[in-house]
């Protein structure tokens, strides 16, 4: 099996969460599945709203199953719970990471309940995260008042890793940094305190234990789109891939399908010099990106999708209406509706109505699916594993 | 201009670029202000933007930030086209004025060691070999090997007599009267050139985009046109534990296809014990006119590459780039080899 894949992924520039909820409000047992919910989600695919509760809770059990340990073989354990009773899938992100939006705060290292002194601690410089920005969001979106603020001049991150996180993390043994962190949160007299996420995968959780254990604080990592923790998922999400027999081919773009009837044969690829060719027996369709599921969109309808391919614009993510005039411009809706049309169970539909049983689309590259949702990864990846179950169930 | 205008105006401010691009990452964005700066808001300051020479000139053009751009813009080639709208003489480098200085007087980028071909052209035969520059003159052993191993696999070679220089550096520092003197001239000397055969990825890249010509990296060539079952290899006297650099404009101007290739063919030699290091696709620094413009940061690239390598244990790091090689062999903690070199090593 084979991805191929170009750009940035929708994953590098999320949170890192995986979360799928219901809205707030309905409880409902461990084991029921919140099926006005997961309908909204994943409506029109029969092979998921066609199955029992238990099986979709089943499925949805594999995945954080098949994910959670080896994400934490990869150096990112992830916290989170999948029996609470307001969330149908979720891993929450990384047990030092909490989100500024309150729903994927709660099972991480932030429990507001505790009435404990909070600081935020932005480092000079380091642009991905304003403490003062953090606090007033934290403040309107959880109620919470008495956030700190504060911003500190660290030499080595003003001098030599100004705006690249990835970077101090990739150096993060460099200790003179961790020193000077560990010495400004000492300063601060409240009892956690949060900074913005800096240490990459292989480094995380070391260096945030250090942290902890060298200031007797609680350490989280605020986290925010576009930021590390996102760089920390698709990486490990990536080496997982490798490790199960799956080849990587980034840095390509599909740009043909050569199929006859309903059965796909080959892609063509390109890069920037050549094209190539691969055959298949079968292909899913994945790749994503922060708009538009994975394709480039112009103002009305996707640009650039595969030829043979029909574009889809039909669902809107599941946590808006199609009515819904806070998206702004036709542009935006656009680019968040736009994906790859498929039938009920997965399969691509082509320009002229054919649907080829060989291969499927799912994640991001479905339409409503965009990552600037706010649902979360959860919808992304639980609809990747039916479709991917789908491949492999049929012949 | 106009183009590069449309072609970058989709930019949705992600910073993908930024966090991925390896200069600010060893300098700091108050060194260099980064591919989005420099790519996708220069182009519309144009005016304005000759005070920006020094900056834009520490780009890479290791196409990183292109490959993670998720709205597809060709933020590299707006840099080359930045760099060319602000080219003059007066304001170049000191290592770019070497280079034209080199053009003008000996039609190479660098100053000639090897004043005669060390292997003679037998004539025209179906592959012409290009050799480039810097594997020429900087490194010979790589021209020496790759006419070595072309001559093992029963190549019918020849190499075009005065050649010279593709331009690539050229169009790296924006001086594009002089790349298309030089295209002009090779252009007469590939007459009856039949397949074209390159040891360097840019200049691959180069004769691709600016002579519409088609011609192969040498692993290409050994792995799409001579087949890995006539590479045959000599039984391994000692393990070795190798690391493969991956040259920024093979996988990322030419495509990914071309490292894989390599790790076949390093796959069927004995003895070769492969250990992947961190990131293998990094930039080391060799590409942009970087080294000879800004050598310090070419340096701390390749520092951080050699560092990586060491890191897994490597005992030789292979690149099939020249000027990947000529980087890196700037440092010695670490032997560092070109990738066709090492094959004509163990071929039989």
């Amino acid at each position: 099996m084979a991805v191929i894949g170009r750009a940035t992924t929708a994953t590098a520039l999320s949170t890192g969460c995986v979360t799928l909820y219901r809205p707030p409000g309905i409880v409902l047992s461990p084991l029921r599945t919140d099926f006005e919910m997961l309908n909204r989600l994943v409506s029109p695919f029969n092979s998921i709203v066609g199955q029992e509760p238990e099986s979709i809770a089943g499925a949805l059990n594999e995945l954080r199953g098949f994910l959670m340990p080896r994400l934490e073989e990869q150096g990112l354990p992830m916290s989170g719970d999948f029996n609470q009773s307001h969330c149908l899938i979720s891993n929450i992100g990384s047990p030092y990471s909490c989100s500024i939006n309150p729903r994927y705060s709660e099972n991480g290292r932030l429990d507001l309940s505790e009435r404990k002194t909070i600081a935020l601690l932005g480092f000079l410089g380091l642009r991905g995260f304003d403490p003062d920005l953090a606090a007033s969001i934290f403040k309107s979106a959880v109620g919470r008042r008495g956030i700190r603020a504060y911003w500190t001049q660290i030499p080595e991150i003003r001098e030599r890793y100004d705006v690249s996180p990835s970077e101090v993390a990739a150096r993060s043994d460099h200790s003179p940094v961790e020193e000077h962190i560990g010495r400004s949160i000492k300063e601060l007299d409240e009892e956690i305190i949060g900074i913005p996420p800096i240490f990459g995968l292989s480094q995380y959780q070391k260096k945030m234990g250090h942290l902890e254990r060298d200031t007797g604080k609680r350490i989280f990592e605020v986290v925010t789109p576009l930021s590390l923790p996102g760089h920390r998922l698709q990486t490990a999400l990536e080496r997982v891939a490798a490790r199960e027999g799956c080849r990587l081919l980034k840095g390509l773009t599909a740009i043909d399908m050569e199929f006859s009837g309903n059965h796909a044969s080959s892609v063509t690829v390109r890069s920037r010099s050549r094209e190539q060719r691969i055959t298949f027996s079968k292909m899913i369709l994945a790749s994503g990106n922060l708009v538009s599921g994975g394709l480039v969109t112009n103002v009305d309808e996707p640009d650039q999708i595969v030829p043979p391919l029909q574009a889809d614009t039909g669902r809107m993510p599941s946590t808006l209406s199609v009515s819904d005039t806070s998206l702004g411009s036709q542009a935006l809706r656009s680019a968040m509706t736009t994906g790859i049309r498929t039938d009920a169970d997965f399969h691509v539909v082509c320009k002229k109505g054919e649907v080829l049983d060989n291969v499927f689309v799912a994640g991001s590259a479905l339409s409503g699916f965009s990552l600037p949702t706010g649902v979360g990864l959860g919808g992304v990846m639980f609809t990747s594993w039916i479709a991917a179950e789908n491949a492999m169930e049929e012949g | 201009m106009k183009d590069h205008l449309i072609e970058t105006s989709g930019c949705i401010k992600c910073g993908a670029c930024i966090n991925e691009c390896p200069v600010i990452a060893t300098e700091g964005v108050q060194r260099f202000s980064g591919p989005r700066n420099l790519g996708v808001d220069a182009p519309r300051f144009l005016p304005d933007i000759g005070a920006t020479v020094d900056n834009i000139m520490m780009c890479t053009t290791c196409w990183r930030c292109e490959e993670v751009c998720p709205a597809n813009l060709p933020v590299p080639e707006a840099i080359l086209h930045v760099r060319r709208q602000i080219f003059s003489a007066p304001n170049m480098l000191h290592g770019h004025r070497r280079i034209a200085e080199n053009i003008d007087k000996y039609r190479r980028s660098v100053e000639p060691r090897n004043t005669h071909d060390q292997v003679s052209p037998r004539g025209k035969g179906e592959v012409m070999y290009f050799p480039g520059c810097i594997g020429k003159e900087r490194i010979p052993s790589i021209y020496e090997s790759s006419v070595g191993v072309l001559g093992k696999v029963g190549t019918d070679l020849w190499i075009p007599e005065g050649w010279v220089c593709c331009g690539a550096p050229l169009e790296k520092i924006g001086d594009w009267d002089r790349l298309r003197m030089l295209r002009e001239e090779n252009m007469t000397r590939f007459e009856g050139r039949g397949e074209i055969v390159t040891s360097c990825p840019g200049c691959t890249s180069h004769l691709i985009a600016h002579y519409n010509l088609e011609p192969l990296h040498t692993l290409e060539f050994l792995y799409e046109d001579i087949g890995m079952s006539r590479l045959r290899f000599k039984p391994n006297e000692r393990t070795i534990r190798v690391a493969l650099h991956h040259p920024c404009h093979l996988v990322r101007t030419i495509g990914p296809h071309v490292i894989d290739y390599a790790y076949s063919i390093l796959n069927e030699i004995p003895g070769v014990k492969l250990v992947e290091m961190e990131d293998p696709g990094a930039c080391c620094g060799g590409g942009g006119g970087v080294v000879a413009g800004y050598p310090d940061i070419a340096l701390n690239l390749a520092t951080e590459k050699m560092r990586k390598a060491r890191e897994v244990g490597a005992e030789l790091l292979l690149a099939p780039c020249p000027f990947c090689v000529l980087n890196l062999g700037r440092l010695d903690s670490l032997e560092i080899m070109e990738f066709i070199s090492f094959v004509n090593e163990r071929l039989e």
